[in-house]
């Protein structure tokens, strides 16, 4: 069994978990209250699979008032929670705390209002990504697509401020959320931009402030979402290339050339390889990358600029340039990109994901940087990521079975990281610190900004009840700088108590 | 370092000018009652509150610290003003996305973001809390602190840059930001749709706003049923005429008398001057969904504003009553007095916000970077 | 009080997610691959497709809670009726399998996990004595056969409601009479039909249990279709089942009876041709089923579904119009477990006058799920009427579907009386002209 199980045994007997479980049972009905310690495994993680925690209890209530009683009872009984919707992130942010209640907010997926005369839906958190475009279809877009867009939740898209493909152009989902109703730590419910119908509501930007505080200042239980006329023509092609150096340079000059494009995404040879076997889309399997480009907006502007982006293409090098031609090509080019992630699990038994973000100018060198840490290191790192951006998702690949391969994985993931901060950039992108990022926030922060960031903590959740531990460390790392990554289990046990 | 303060509303007892954001750190840690000073040009906004103790001006924190053209982005500092910046930028062919009226070149982009004030450019583009990335801010507890980054996406750490933007100066005094820049429009023509009749105009602006045509920007201009007014359409791009075409089209099976505009900055430039008001006058923003646009141009007597976005700045008179006449015809739309003679803001709920769990949260948030209350007291929501 | 700095956390990234203790839900006769469970990386892109995890929104009814439960077998012993609740509720379906980014091999993980449930956890006696009248019952054409005077009586009289409420599977397994007439009860097809015009090669078809009783005019159509296009067609009356309903339910033991009964029965056939959804996946796991027995992967490699076939030959016969609106239904065993889902739309496309139609929500099952909708009464009943609701919502005119369960069950539930044919019925009719 894993590390700091006992730990956690100890502290669940610290819990009033009869009183608890009555309550919450009040609240929502037995059958939506878990406490079987094999239910309750299915929810040890979240789309982290490195950290498990097993929660004492898990809830899932069924409407926002629901949830409003569940959080005042743990405000009540001073018990800690979680709040998870699809549990697909990539930071352990919706990680259990053992000596917690996991609040899964998976039942609540009504699309509560559909008013396209003011360009906005209103959904429940647990409404997936995909369902809010479908619901607004074909003459409406939500633009923030994050390749988990089949499964992940608007409520988690809010707490960890999702990005996705399109940002380049169509900016994030803090970008597209106009309201927000809110269960704060204490119980209490509060609406955020004038119930999502003033943008220029008075008083403090909290809704900025809330989106992407992964779930540490309350749950959003009701998420108005502003969306945006589909464009009149949308054309993409992809422009493969002899290595990612190449590629890098076409970001560059499509960029100068002053073209918007809604969506510029790279992948190197080995993603491409583990894609190609999900989503076998023919390409060349000799590229050495590949930049998938995507223009949309008027037809005519579209055709007039889609030359021109050829033409760059080929200049920077191109090998070969290939546009969709029917919408069916055209989601295949994306299914290459989207099932990447997953994919890399066809050709490799484990890996990690990072979300290091690096000024776009940067990309030729960082890229060399990280090939070369590969081969120092003696491991594969694919390359998926959203170039427009700068937002890289190298993903280190090993094998876990192999002795010491994990450690070296770990260790070249935060030597990335390094490399992403040393050129002035940032630790994740859109995937979220979570638990996973934690020790890296005074690398990239100072004491200072950290101590800021508890002000905002401290005004929402003075008891420190929602999700404890994740996004920002606690003052006990203040001042401290991590020094090299952790290389050992049980060393992880001990960085985390430090928190 | 302090001089004498200048005249003006609520005058402060002394003036200083720091040069680092260290220096602005120091002096709010002194204790005193601070209110920073960018351009000027919106000193007025908000409760008039006690007279500061200090009146901390930026107009030495004047760099553009970075403008890294092939990332689109820049780091400029509270004090360089958005006309020097944009400047700047226009040489690589660049700009920041952000147009509000910007008083003859005085605002500064400090200015700007902390009353997170915009212009016609808001309806593509987003307001400032939409192109700011990252934020350095002296904090009342006398530390400076760093949110955001400087690249254009991050998501480490609260987004404290979005935060400060349309605080008023009250959670603490911004001294450097990062903003996101885009490349500037390469050729603009502006589509003008005249009508008289208000029913009209909210259904062409409708159609425009449901179109799939990417405009720049989509204004109206309201002066009441005598004079009527005109939907203001900035198409972009290289097929610019292709786009025009479509738009008079639609504007035309609506209704409207449409003419093109070519050499259109000067429209733009009214449009932004009629946000602010006339000496004397009052001017209410009102925020609302952009279907609260027929009962808005019913209530108003002019106005100008952005149909997509249901965000309107109406003229009044200085009157207590044109204010309460306003607020009982829209609500539940937020209407907050901007300009207005200090009288008038003395004695009207400026902000127009009620008790409530919202104002509660807001206090505890202000309580919790300023229990002193330092930064601006008195002036914000709720008497913040 | 506690604060953030108390919250404990586990963090192990150098675990493999399986650990290898002693103790064990599974015996040692193929217990779920843990190298299989290994490849599931919990990103969730099977949730969404999931049938139970549409209905219920719970992890522990989802692929990926199930992978979770199947290597939480491999830690510790106890085999808990939560595990097992979460094993049963599973459809089958394989939807999963198609939308898995990571190559997830769930298909062979449930095949494993099923017989085990079947061999280490005590079932109520209730339980048991309805799967083995399921049993009993289902896959002998005969006993079925011996059924028909009853169930068209109950067709009439709709005696299925006089079952109380408190026996919900008895009373599913009354209610889902199918279209059956009188004459099932003794028609029967001839045992080879002959080429028309110049031979092409001969095919076998296997006749299927419920099939060739219930769905009588399929096995007609597909012999008529073949024959058409130039294929002389042998039916012979064995096997009597091919044990797909077995193996999908965990009876290992007969499933592979009826196997090596099937493959006995079939020997000798280049071709062998299902028109059944269900029985053609069983049949093509036959190597898996039977511990990769050299026959049995080589028969395997010989089963084709009839569209399969269809769109792998040349057509020759002239196709008629036939004017009809048809949306067209997945069912589960022939889109998710055999792939198939281009070419049935492509065979109907043929069909001159003919529009297909696409209903929302393909990928989801319709709660049929072979015997599933006895033994899972309630979700089967939430799928069958959210998948015909989806189906009458198309404005169709008639339903496609391919498997004989798919067919009773939407029945079921729809509306409207809108027919539900097999597409070769379509194809047979245009034949026919």
């Amino acid at each position: 069994m894993p590390a700091g199980v006992a730990g956690s045994e100890l502290r669940a007997g610290e819990l009033p978990v009869a009183e608890l479980v009555a309550r919450l049972r009040a609240i929502c009905g037995s059958e939506h209250v878990l406490t079987h310690p094999h239910d309750l495994r299915t929810y040890q993680s979240d789309g982290l699979l490195h950290y498990h925690v097993v929660p004492p209890v898990a809830v899932l209530p069924g409407c926002a008032e629901e949830v409003r009683d569940v959080v005042r009872v743990c405000h009540d009984l001073k018990v800690p929670w979680v709040a998870r919707g699809s549990g697909s992130g990539l930071s352990g942010g919706a990680l259990p705390i053992a000596d917690g209640v996991l609040i899964v907010l998976s039942r609540m997926r009504r699309i509560l209002e559909v008013d396209l005369v003011n360009q906005r839906v209103v959904v429940e958190p647990g409404v997936t990504n995909i369902a809010v475009a479908h619901a607004v279809a074909p003459d409406f877009v939500y633009p923030p697509d994050p390749s988990s867009q089949i499964v992940c939740s608007i409520g988690g898209n809010v707490a960890e401020n999702s990005g996705g493909a399109h940002c380049f152009k169509y900016g994030f989902t803090t970008n597209y959320v106009t309201g927000l109703e809110v269960v704060l730590p204490d119980g209490s419910v509060v609406s955020l931009g004038g119930d999502g119908k003033a943008l220029d509501a008075p008083g403090y930007d909290l809704l900025g402030a809330f989106v992407g505080s992964e779930g540490t200042l309350g749950v959003a239980t009701r998420i108005t979402l502003r969306v945006i006329p589909a464009p009149e023509a949308v054309k993409t092609l992809v422009a493969f290339f002899a290595d990612v150096q190449d590629a890098s340079r076409a970001v560059s000059e499509i960029v100068a050339a002053g073209l918007v494009p809604a969506a510029i995404e790279m992948m190197d040879a080995l993603a491409i390889h583990a894609s190609e076997q999900m989503a076998h889309a023919g390409w060349p399997t000799d590229a050495g990358a590949a930049l998938l480009v995507e223009l949309d907006g008027s037809a005519s502007e579209c055709d007039e600029r889609f030359g021109e982006l050829e033409d760059l293409c080929h200049g920077a090098g191109s090998t070969g340039v290939r546009v969709a031609q029917t919408e069916a090509e055209r989601a295949i080019f994306w299914k290459m990109r989207k099932s990447a992630f997953p994919a890399a699990g066809r050709i490799s038994p484990h890996y990690f994901v990072q979300d290091g973000v690096i000024p776009r100018t940067r990309l030729p060198e960082v890229l060399s940087r990280i090939e070369a840490l590969g081969l120092e290191f003696g491991l594969r790192v694919a390359n998926v990521f959203h170039a427009g951006d700068g937002n890289l998702h190298p993903l280190v690949c090993y094998d876990g079975n192999t002795p010491g391969e994990a450690t070296r994985a770990e260790e070249l993931s935060g030597l990335i990281l390094q490399a992403c901060l040393d050129a002035g950039g940032s630790i994740t992108g859109e995937h979220g610190v979570g638990i996973d990022k934690l020790a890296y926030m005074g690398r990239m922060f100072a004491p200072e900004d950290l101590a800021a960031f508890r002000m905002l903590r401290l005004a929402f959740d003075p008891d420190g009840l929602a999700n404890p531990g994740k996004a920002i460390p606690t003052p006990r790392l203040c001042g401290e700088v991590p020094g090299p990554y952790r290389v050992h289990p049980l060393e992880a046990a001990g960085l985390a108590e430090r928190f | 370092m302090a001089t004498p303060a200048k005249s003006g509303e609520g005058s402060a007892s002394a003036t200083a000018v720091p040069a680092t954001a260290a220096e602005v750190a120091g002096m709010l840690a002194g204790g005193g009652r601070v209110r920073p000073v960018g351009g000027g040009t919106k000193l007025a906004w908000g409760v008039p509150g006690r007279a500061p103790d200090l009146e901390l001006s930026t107009a030495r924190l004047d760099r553009i610290v970075a403008h890294n053209d092939g990332d689109l982005t820049a780091v400029l500092e509270a004090g360089v003003t958005l006309a020097r910046a944009q400047a700047a930028f226009a040489v690589h062919g660049q700009r920041l996305a952000l147009d509000p009226p910007d008083g003859g070149g005085a605002a500064t982009i400090g200015g700007i973001l902390a009353t997170g004030d915009s212009g016609p450019l808001r309806h593509r583009f987003g307001g400032p809390r939409d192109l700011i990335l990252g934020v350095r801010v002296a904090l009342p507890d006398g530390t400076v602190a760093r949110a955001g980054s400087d690249v254009i996406k991050n998501v480490a750490g609260y987004d404290l840059a979005k935060l400060q933007c349309g605080a008023l100066g009250t959670l603490g005094v911004i001294c450097e930001a990062t903003v996101r820049l885009h490349p500037l429009a390469e050729q603009t023509i502006t589509v003008r749709a005249r009508s008289s009749d208000p029913q009209r105009l909210c259904v062409a602006a409708r159609a425009l706003t449901r179109s799939s045509l990417e405009l720049e920007s989509l204004d109206l201009r309201w002066d009441g049923l005598d004079v009527g007014g005109c939907l203001l359409a900035r198409a972009v791009g290289r097929t610019v005429a292709r786009s025009v075409a479509g738009l008079t089209a639609l504007l035309e099976a609506a209704g409207l008398e449409t003419d093109e505009v070519e050499d259109d900055d000067s429209l733009w430039a009214e449009q932004r001057d009629r946000q602010r008001a006339t000496p004397g006058g009052a001017v209410v923003r009102v925020s609302g969904l952009a279907s609260d646009m027929e009962r808005i141009l019913a209530a108003a007597p002019s106005a100008v504003g952005r149909p997509g976005l249901g965000l309107f700045w109406v003229r009044l008179d200085a009157d207590a009553d044109a204010l309460s006449v306003l607020r009982a015809a829209l609500h539940p739309a937020a209407c907050v007095l901007l300009d207005a003679p200090e009288e008038l803001r003395a004695a009207v709920d400026v902000w127009g916000i009620g008790p409530g769990t919202v104002l509660d949260l807001l206090r505890r948030v202000k309580q919790s970077f300023d229990p002193a209350g330092i930064c601006n007291a008195g002036r914000y929501v709720g008497g913040i | 009080m506690p604060t953030p700095s108390d919250a404990p956390v586990v963090a192990t990234p150098s675990d493999p997610p399986v650990a290898q203790t002693p103790a064990s839900a599974w015996d040692e006769h193929r217990p779920p691959a843990p190298a299989l469970i290994d490849d599931c990386v919990h990103c969730g892109f099977c949730l969404p497709t999931c049938p139970t995890y549409a209905l219920w929104g719970e992890e522990m009814d989802s692929p990926r809670g199930r992978i979770t439960l199947m290597a939480l077998g491999h830690e510790q012993a106890e085999l808990s009726e939560q595990m097992v609740g979460h094993f049963d509720a599973c459809l089958g379906c394989m939807a999963c399998v198609t939308a898995c980014p990571s190559g997830v091999q769930y298909d062979l993980l449930l095949a494993a996990t099923r017989p085990q449930i079947e061999r280490n956890y005590d079932r109520t006696p209730g339980d048991r004595a309805f799967r083995s009248l399921i049993f009993a019952l289902f896959p002998h054409p005969g006993r079925l056969r011996a059924l028909v005077p009853a169930l068209v009586l109950n067709r009439r009289l709709g005696l299925d409601r006089l079952i109380p409420g408190r026996f919900p599977r008895l009373r599913a397994m009354a209610a889902m009479t199918p279209p059956v007439t009188i004459d099932a009860a003794w028609q029967t097809i001839p045992a080879v039909t002959p080429a028309q015009g110049e031979k092409r090669g001969t095919v076998v078809m296997l006749q299927g249990c419920v099939q060739r009783v219930f769905f009588a005019q399929v096995n007609r159509a597909t012999i008529a279709v073949l024959s058409a296009e130039g294929f002389e067609v042998h039916a012979p009356r064995a096997p009597r089942c091919c044990g797909s309903l077995a193996m999908h339910t965990g009876y290992e033991d007969d499933a592979r009876d009826c196997a090596r009964e099937t493959i006995a029965a079939l020997a000798g056939y280049e071709t062998v041709i299902v028109n059944a959804a269900g029985c053609g996946s069983g049949m093509k796991e036959y190597g898996h089923l039977l511990d990769s027995e050299g026959p049995a992967v080589e028969f395997a490699g010989r089963v084709a579904d009839i569209h399969e076939f269809l769109a792998g030959i040349a057509p020759r016969a002239t196709r008629h119009p036939v004017d009809l609106r048809v949306a067209y239904h997945d069912a589960c065993h022939l889109a998710h477990a055999q792939g198939i889902r281009s070419q049935p739309r492509e065979l109907l496309r043929t069909i001159p006058g003919l529009e297909l139609i696409e209903p929302a929500e393909w990928e989801i099952c319709c709660g049929s799920a072979g015997v599933y909708n006895l033994l899972e009464p309630d979700a089967a009943v939430a799928l069958g009427r959210r998948k015909a609701a989806n189906l009458e919502a198309t404005g169709a005119q008639a339903i496609a579907a391919a498997n004989p369960g798919c067919a009773i069950q939407i029945a079921q539930y729809l509306d409207h009386d809108l027919p539900i044919v097999h597409p070769i019925e379509l194809l047979a009719r245009s034949l026919a002209g």
